[in-house]
């Protein structure tokens, strides 16, 4: 084994941010960079001279980026520039994306394909991770994603999309919504031999899902048969190419998935609030929310979005955490047809919640390392946890005072409807589980700066600002 | 046992989508054609839309296989 490369010790290096020979990622003084590296010089030089990356950011389809001083470089033996990107909000995985989130991020990576196809150019790579969502919508964070085509050779990222894109979305809309967390086990994307045997017999019938996952899945296995020979180098056209693309872009735009049938997909339209209590209780977290002041939000268990909504009216950069696909699916395509840009919907199961993944465990942050909120919401969701779930109050109280420094926090009591509903069907062993337990939990960790109760009900809003 | 760790798994890939390409190519190009021919009587500017039409446009014939 040899040594590590120097710059793989520098401290301020990004930990996902290593299989690149072309360049990576690194922070300094919290400020985000990213070192092009001298072997990629020509292909730098090409990509910035042709003016693509310039089109694409001008298109918000690239981050965009400033060139930096090159004494910044935190490998200076190999760097060739220095570049600042634009900071992203914040950076979510595709396994706590929605259906429609990892397709449209799909489509984005074949548009961009597509385009660099036209001049002269080729997407090295196609991973789902080199794409986040800012503003509502997809975005290529991988500035060193370019480079010139030569020749008539394949698309060398095609297996790479078909395992991040084309797999998981096969899986989620025509085996089960829920293959999409696959993705977590899976970080180069779902292998497609595991792929095939998972998705029904009848997507063999489907021209795209046979060529891009079953017979995709084939010719690997035959091909990696040990002592097999390789094949000899395969060549395509432009015109083959573009088939290849279109067939890729028919095939992700033919899976549909519809959200309802899931636990929590209409909840947000049987709520046991009357129309008054809805719109007594909006007003009150837009208060709470107000008086907590800070710029980002963290809503948990946020369903459809209508609390988030609040806090985006308030100019708060909301991440609107559901354990549901169904709901979270709503909350994004309810964004993306006219509602507000300062809202990131995800999926997440708060009880088992994304964790540290990849190489060492760091390579993608886990849920609660990634936390720059100023304010977690949890409306209707403390009685999930600690019923449902049996969590502890003050362990919930823990994990929001990790989050972030003030929470807004429902306490849904014993007597309200839902909770009558939820203990209907499980013994009552949640003694601790009153107001005032729930004031003792919380008091562990937060002071109590504010407790209103919520009209038309038995339910207290509390504003909670960390002890 | 098969020695699956030192093989690319990339190889079988850049050669089907090679064939798939191939078999793909035929109905991509008719209905590139078909829908510049509709374009045209629509009277739809006749540039191309996509980086995949022009693509189409400049390699109207299919190159031979693999």
């Amino acid at each position: 084994m040899t040594a590590p490369a120097p710059h793989a010790l520098s401290p301020d290096r990004d930990p996902g941010s290593f299989r690149d020979p072309s360049g990576f990622v690194f922070r300094r003084s919290g400020v985000v960079y990213r070192q092009v590296n001298r072997s990629f010089a020509e292909e730098w030089e090409a990509a910035s001279s042709d003016g693509i990356l310039r089109r694409w950011q001008g298109r918000g389809r690239l981050v965009g980026h400033e060139v930096a001083d090159l004494t910044l470089a935190a490998d200076p033996d190999h760097a060739l520039a220095v570049l600042r990107p634009d900071p992203i909000a914040f950076i979510s995985y595709p396994y706590e994306w929605t259906f429609g989130q990892l397709k449209d991020a799909a489509l984005l990576t074949l548009d961009l394909q597509e385009d660099a196809e036209g001049s002269g150019f080729t997407l090295r790579d196609a991973s789902a991770y080199n794409v986040q969502f800012e503003r509502g919508r997809p975005i290529l964070i991988d500035t060193l994603s370019l480079e010139r085509r030569t020749g008539d050779e394949p698309w060398a990222a095609y297996r790479q999309f078909c395992q991040h894109f084309i797999a998981p979305l096969a899986l989620m809309a025509r085996r089960d919504i829920r293959c999409g967390l696959m993705l977590r086990d899976y970080v180069d994307g779902i292998p497609l031999d595991l792929a095939s045997t998972l998705l029904p017999g009848r997507t063999r019938l489907s021209t795209g899902l046979a060529s891009h996952v079953h017979l995709h899945a084939r010719a690997q296995r035959r091909y990696a048969g040990a002592g097999r020979e390789a094949p000899r180098r395969a060549t395509m056209g432009a015109t083959r190419r573009a088939a290849l693309l279109d067939s890729l872009r028919r095939t992700v735009g033919g899976l549909l998935w519809s959200p309802g049938g899931t636990e929590w997909a209409d909840y947000d339209r049987e709520t046991s609030y009357s129309n008054e209590g809805t719109r007594a209780k909006e007003a009150m977290v837009e208060a709470m929310l107000r008086d907590a002041g800070g710029a980002a939000v963290w809503d948990l268990g946020a369903n459809v979005g209508r609390f988030s909504a609040i806090a985006a009216g308030l100019g708060r950069r909301v991440v609107a955490w559901d354990v549901d696909p169904a709901a979270s699916e709503r909350h994004y395509q309810r964004l993306k047809s006219g509602g507000a840009t300062n809202v990131l919907p995800l999926v997440q199961d708060l009880v088992n919640p994304s964790p540290g993944l990849g190489w060492a465990g760091s390579e993608r942050a886990s849920f609660a390392d990634r936390s720059d909120a100023n304010v977690v919401m949890a409306l209707a969701l403390v009685h999930h946890l600690a019923i449902s779930n049996n969590v502890p109050l003050d362990w919930i109280a823990s994990l929001f005072a990790r989050l972030a420094p003030a929470a807004v926090v429902e306490f849904v009591p014993k007597g309200d409807p839902m909770v009558t509903l939820l203990l209907g069907s499980r013994p009552d062993v949640f003694p601790d589980y009153t107001q005032d337990g729930f004031e003792r939990a919380f008091s562990t960790r937060f002071r109590i700066a504010a407790r209103t109760p919520i009209p038309d009900s038995a339910r207290v809003l509390y504003r909670l600002e960390r002890a | 046992m098969e020695l699956l760790a030192y093989i690319d798994p990339g190889a079988g890939s850049l050669f089907i989508q090679a064939v798939i390409a191939t078999v793909l190519v035929a109905p991509f190009f008719l209905r590139t054609q078909i829908r510049r021919g509709l374009d045209r009587i629509r009277g739809v500017r006749p540039a191309p839309a996509t980086a995949a039409d022009a693509a189409a446009a400049d390699d109207a014939v299919p190159p031979a296989r693999p």
